[in-house]
């Protein structure tokens, strides 16, 4: 088997499981009335699932295009650490295997080559390989979702699939009673301004949540 | 701001930090809690999203909160707890968020 294929072997499971979010972000384009052609293309220009959903949401409520670029770039801060475990792989490259590797560089990817990184040496082929397969999926399954939320009745709510979807992932994070104890601030912020135009509620819970973690994590260092 | 130009720069953006980092040298390495900080962001940018939709306190229009949304949003959290699976999660929320619907 050539190093493509092995990619593509790593990926395909995790690929496929991404496979239902797709269709919720596809199918949730038309409760959120996001023009199709701009909302797909997040698939592409973005690719990165949980910023875009945050992108779209948040579009949908009508925040500032500031307040989304601010939460979906906070959101992708996470990217930093898998790049900088590749460091390694991503030396051995040329400048236009690098490009291609970070864009191509999601939590499912990164999930699989650092899988076989702990096998055998990972090449550019067996990189693009996992890469490209969970693309193709993501975008396939975003445009599915979209012809699939043409043709459901409104009377399914979709557009509450995404709080409820929200809300999931929000409950996997919490991990320790510092994230437990933030994520409860950056809610209680978050509710208890809402009378705020422009959806500023999310920036300012963000910032609240963030300052308590960190008086937190330094009163532990104190301890 | 033209909605194609603020997808442009999300994307320009989230491209640059996939790519700048390796190039950052040492810097994370002398900067550990930068890193630690980081970590959390995702975390309260999803419970500052969700939070208004369940808690929604909207006393001015004498909005009532919405019984059906907050009982499945509990399900949705005991199903992730318990089963570590946001899909069966949220097909638990949607569902039980349907079927109590008709009860409320």
């Amino acid at each position: 088997m050539n190093d493509f294929m092995k990619g593509v072997r790593q990926e395909l499971p995790l690929a496929l499981s991404a496979i239902p979010f797709g269709l919720i972000l596809g199918g949730s384009l038309k409760a959120w009335n996001i023009p199709f052609l701009l909302g797909a293309s997040t698939s592409f220009i973005i690719f990165a699932g949980s910023s875009q959903f945050i992108v779209l949401q948040m579009m949908a409520v009508g925040a500032p295009a500031l307040a989304i670029i601010f939460a979906a770039l906070a959101t992708n801060l996470r990217h930093i650490f898998y790049t900088l475990k590749l460091i390694p792989y991503f030396n051995r490259l040329t400048l236009p295997q690098k490009v291609s590797s970070a864009y191509l560089l999601t939590d499912e990817c990164f999930a699989a080559v650092h899988e076989m990184e702990k096998k055998e040496p990972l090449t550019f082929h067996m990189y693009v390989g996992a890469g490209l397969t969970l693309w193709a999926v993501w975008n396939t399954s975003t445009l599915l979702g979209y012809a699939l939320g043409n043709v459901l009745p409104a009377s399914l709510h979709l557009e509450k699939t995404i709080d409820f979807l929200f809300l999931a992932i929000l409950a996997l994070q919490i991990q320790n009673r510092s994230t437990l104890m933030s994520a409860l601030f950056a809610a209680f912020a978050s509710v208890t301004t809402s009378f705020l135009p422009y959806k500023m509620n999310i920036i300012v819970g963000l910032l609240f949540g963030f300052v308590a973690q960190r008086l937190w994590q330094r009163g532990r260092k104190h301890e | 701001m033209n909605d194609w130009l603020m997808i442009g720069l999300i994307g320009l953006g989230t491209f640059l930090i996939r790519f700048l980092p390796v190039f950052s040298g040492k810097f994370f390495d002398r900067n550990p809690e930068l890193l630690e900080g980081m970590k959390i962001l995702p975390c309260l940018i999803f419970a500052a999203l969700v939070a208004p939709t369940f808690f929604n306190f909207n006393h001015a229009q004498g909005a009532p909160l919405d019984k059906a949304l907050l009982i499945a949003g509990v399900l949705t959290v005991i199903i992730a707890r318990k089963k570590k699976s946001v899909i069966l999660a949220t097909a638990t929320g949607m569902g039980s968020y349907l079927l109590l619907l008709q009860i409320f």
